[in-house]
């Protein structure tokens, strides 16, 4: 019980700051905006992403740039939240950065796959974490990527690139893909094997294990039925934490011998309730039935690394809704009900419980 | 007093006689040598030597050979002597480079075997067990086979799955980080499977063509072939050995002879000639020109002037000379910086003031007698010269021991057995003790300005000498504001009229002092630098300073008298422990407490001792802007 209560001065922090999300009545009035100008002002005046909003024009809103001004609060956010907590659970912050930093790597490859040096790439569309390890100002001088890969030197991402880089020095982009994200997997899988005290662990197994099983079925669905990619590949980019689904789920789902029998096997398992591989929206399921469940968790305890962890899934899964929201406006998808449906917020579901509210 | 009269020395000879010059009348005297081109004023069809020095190729050669023997020859004037020409030299060390040279060629070739052999060795060191003749495996038809490591974090991750692939996976051993694995894959899937072991960081390691056989046996007969190149080399070697000693005698007396060529030869950096006379300039200290000029014979080509070094533009080299019981002191004065050649040289007053103020602050029998031991066994075995130091340190200690009556701490031993020397107790007289330190201190600002005042006559320097803060002004202006202090403790009535003469009157002056000394100087120096000129608001903050300095640095002084409480305060403690353990682990607290205080004790009480010096004292009267002299010398 201990554990539970480790974190109450974070608990009282994350509080206040979860008062600050979204309200029903923001989404209800965001998604009947004329525009996405409007929208944008409404983000910009009304809500808690003023001050992360300040440099966006709204007069011209961009998608990309939009993503990243957001995740920067994120970034501040954890930042606050960091300095409640300490030792391995410190780290996991971390995954946050991480994750961006592997955008912001993917980004820099692909731009230079268009044949373009980083000196002409527009960094309004880079998240350049000032905690980053990697040295941003060099990355952004290479020409090729053989200098991209020498710039990243001192950072960890240098060692997963190095092997795959080929004789002509490229860098193949889809397996490095593969390979960055599976690296920050395997990083915040590290992170949770330092954790000293059982509680924190079991409940970051809780959100990292659903969230990985969510990964590898869909990496194994999409390289099978997609990209028929090769059954060492597969295993290769497996990330190595199981949670509900087995090993043997997976070794099963692997050497399948259609793409049926996975669709099987994945409904026989804890997954087949939340989504239907068969049909649309797998992932708003999986982030609505996510949502949920950390709600719930918050409430229950709300001064442990749960009411942490939450807080920066449902911030996260807030973020997605406003990029859905400014690019549903955008190209005027309709009436207003139907963004509704595609939200992860529970607006349309009356009767459902909802967070905040 | 204690900088040695220096003279300036111009020489004037003829080219090719120079090196005979120098080496009978520059080497056995202490000269330092300046650069002639400097001290010139006409430089017409004058020009610095651009020769070659050959001594110092041939030196190195010298060395080179010893170096194969296994010697190392350290120069020694003494065994300088001619023994062949140059040429002879030259082809002498020729030939014995001939003879090592052909055996360290044939080295170099085993060398190089050797070290191609130990790769491969080390190549295929993992696959000892394996028993499979390697060079087979490269003529597989449908299978593909790699050898290679990778991080063993990636192997077991490989493991996981590898029996669901086209893939045999092998490992042969492993060492902290890393495993050592071989593959065999159908020749179909070749690409697929390299791509996958890449992405793992497989690195390949590729097994020479050089290599035979079982792993093992290959081994073995590069183990064998291994301990041949040993033999031979170590035979080799055994013959360059001989060679070399054989000419061993001969080399060492070349080299001494070189060395001391070469270094005669190096006093052309100084020199400079026309085309027939060399011109050699440099200071020669007072106490050597006798013996110098007895040993110069003055011939028609070769001449010499002594001059005063007034006369010379250039500023004179210092050279301390001090007794010799105050040379160990010359380190610390050093340390700060060389006296400049007109400034007193303040060795002496060093010694006397830092040894009573060492002696003051750790006055203990025993363990001055330790500090005394440690200082002359390092001095004496280890040859360290500042460690001197401590036997003086430690013989004060152990004098001012004898009237604070404590040996190791103990207060009763002493004043039992000599009962008839006059002993007091630090603790019983605090308030006299620490006065007393201060007014000791008091004595020594008052001497260190003194000596400030005696500097600045000698330089004439009248305006420091009047109008300075260390000079006949700050003095008065001290010893008053000592005197006024002293009768209000002792609330006796002062004069209207003598704190406006003593204290207003030089506190008015030191606001004015830079232009009272400017004024003053500017007529007998021409001084046409530059020269700051304080604000009215610098002049007033430098008076506060002054005004604050004066009691700072005198209270600065009690620490003398702390450090001796200090001392029997921290006895006091380890007594009080010594007591609480109790039987035999008392005596071991006590010699633990100790040690302690000597090293902790000394090494505070020393720092102390330094910081009074320098702070205290130095910055009244000391500059040490000085160069040292450093008479030309041959060196290898």
């Amino acid at each position: 019980m201990a554990g539970m209560y480790e974190y109450n001065h974070a608990g009282a922090k994350i509080k206040a700051m979860k008062a600050k999300l979204l309200q029903r009545e923001d989404y209800e009035r965001l998604i009947q905006m004329p525009n996405v100008k409007e929208a944008a002002l409404y983000l910009k005046n009304s809500t808690c992403y003023q001050e992360a909003l300040r440099q966006l024009d709204e007069n011209d809103v961009h998608r990309g740039h939009l993503e990243i001004l957001l995740y920067r609060s994120i970034m501040e956010d954890s930042d606050k939240i960091s300095h409640y907590v300490s030792g391995y659970e410190k780290e996991l912050f971390y995954y946050i950065y991480t994750d961006h930093e592997v955008e912001d790597i993917k980004k820099m490859l692909r731009f230079l796959r268009l044949g373009h040096p980083l000196t002409e790439m527009d960094i309004k569309n880079l998240f350049l974490d000032k905690h980053s390890t990697i040295d941003f100002n060099k990355c952004l001088l290479a020409r090729n990527d053989e200098e991209l890969l020498e710039a990243l030197k001192g950072s960890g991402y240098y060692a997963v690139l190095k092997p795959l880089m080929d004789e002509n020095g490229n860098l193949p982009l889809f397996e490095i893909e593969l390979a960055l994200d599976y690296y920050s997997y395997q990083e915040i899988i590290r992170h949770i094997e330092h954790f000293k005290m059982h509680k924190a662990k079991e409940l970051a197994l809780e959100m990292f294990g659903h969230i990985i099983d969510y990964k590898n079925i869909m990496f194994i669905y999409r390289g099978r039925h997609y990209y028929h990619l090769p059954k060492e590949m597969l295993y290769r980019y497996t990330i190595p934490l199981f949670y509900h689904l087995s090993k043997q789920d997976i070794t099963d789902m692997i050497e399948a011998g259609s793409l049926e029998e996975v669709i099987q096997i994945v409904d026989r398992s804890f997954y087949g309730q939340i989504f239907n591989l068969r049909k649309k929206g797998v992932a708003l399921s999986f982030r609505r039935f996510m949502r949920e469940h950390w709600s719930h968790l918050m409430n229950v305890h709300p001064f442990g690394l749960a009411s942490i962890l939450g807080y920066f899934y449902l911030k996260e899964v807030e973020i997605i809704d406003i990029t859905a929201i400014i690019e549903g406006i955008r190209y005027s998808i309709g009436s207003s009900i139907d963004l509704a449906e595609e939200l992860i917020y529970p607006l349309s579901r009356k009767g459902e419980r909802t967070v905040g509210s | 007093m204690a900088v040695e009269k220096m003279h300036f020395m111009s020489i004037v000879g003829l080219v090719n006689e120079l090196d005979d010059f120098v080496s009978s009348n520059i080497v056995p005297f202490d000269i330092q040598l300046v650069d002639a081109y400097e001290t010139l004023d006409s430089l017409k069809g004058i020009q610095k030597f651009s020769e070659e020095n050959k001594y110092e190729k041939l030196v190195e050669r010298v060395r080179k050979l010893a170096q194969l023997s296994g010697k190392k020859f350290t120069y020694d004037q003494t065994k300088a002597r001619k023994v062949a020409s140059y040429e002879e030299m030259e082809k002498n060390i020729g030939q014995i480079e001939m003879q090592v040279g052909e055996l360290t060629r044939q080295q170099q070739i085993l060398r190089e075997e050797q070290s191609y052999k130990q790769k491969l060795l080390h190549q295929i060191a993992p696959l000892d067990d394996f028993q499979v003749e390697i060079d087979e495996m490269f003529h597989f038809k449908y299978i593909k086979f790699r050898y290679g490591k990778m991080p063993t974090a990636s192997y077991t991750k490989l493991r996981e799955y590898s029996d669901n692939l086209d893939v045999i996976v092998y490992r042969i051993s492993q060492d902290e980080d890393f495993s050592y694995v071989m593959y065999f894959t159908p020749a179909s899937q070749e690409l697929n499977m390299d791509s996958l072991f890449t992405s793992l960081s497989f690195e390949r390691i590729r097994i020479s063509d050089d290599i035979y056989g079982k792993p093992h046996e290959a081994m073995e007969a590069l183990k064998k072939r291994l301990s041949v190149i040993e033999a031979e080399l170590n035979s080799l070697e055994e013959e360059t050995l001989k060679v070399t000693a054989s000419h061993l005698t001969e080399l060492e007396e070349y080299y001494h002879y070189l060395i001391r060529l070469n270094g005669v030869f190096d006093v052309r950096r100084y020199a400079v000639h026309t085309d027939k006379a060399f011109y050699l300039a440099g200071w020669i200290p007072d106490s050597q020109i006798k013996r110098f000029q007895a040993n110069v014979k003055i011939t028609p080509e070769l001449s010499y002037v002594i001059e005063d070094e007034k006369a010379v533009r250039q500023k004179p080299p210092t050279r301390l000379s001090n007794p010799k019981f105050f040379q160990p002191f010359e380190t610390i004065v050093k340390m700060y910086g060389i006296p400049a050649y007109e400034e007193m040289d303040p060795t002496i007053f060093v010694g006397i003031t830092y040894m009573f103020l060492f002696g003051m602050m750790f006055g203990d029998v025993g363990q001055g007698l330790v500090i005394a031991l440690l200082g002359y066994l390092l001095s004496k075995r280890k040859g360290i010269e500042p460690a001197k130091l401590l036997i003086y340190f430690g013989v004060m200690s152990t004098i001012f021991g004898l009237f604070y009556g404590s040996v190791f701490g103990n207060e009763e031993l002493l004043r039992h057995y000599l009962p008839f020397i006059p002993m007091i107790d630090p603790m019983a007289v605090k308030m006299e003790l620490l006065g007393i330190s201060v007014i000791f201190g008091i004595g020594l600002l008052v001497v260190a300005m003194l000596i400030n005042l005696f500097n600045l006559w000698k330089n004439r320097d009248m305006g420091r000498l009047l109008f300075d803060k260390n000079g006949i002004t700050g003095l008065i202006f001290y010893l008053a504001i000592l005197y006024l202090l002293l009768s209000v403790a002792m609330s006796r009535s002062i004069p209207i009229w003598y704190i406006l003469a003593f204290i207003l009157g030089p506190m008015a002056i030191l606001f004015f002092s830079e232009r009272l000394i400017h004024k003053i100087n500017g007529k007998h120096h021409k001084q046409t630098d530059e020269i700051h000129m304080p604000s009215g608001i610098e002049s007033f903050f430098e008076l506060v300073e002054i005004l604050l300095s004066v009691f700072s640095n005198t209270i600065s002084f009690v620490r003398v008298g702390a450090f001796a409480l200090n001392h029997v305060g921290f006895f006091l403690a380890f007594h009080q422990l010594s007591h609480m353990v109790g039987g035999a682990g008392s005596i071991a607290v006590m010699v633990f407490g100790n040690i302690l205080i000597i090293v902790l004790e000394g090494l505070i009480v020393g720092i102390q001792g330094l910081r009074l010096e320098y702070y205290e004292l130095f910055s009244r009267f000391y500059k040490g802007n000085g160069k040292e002299f450093k008479p030309f010398r041959i060196q290898d």
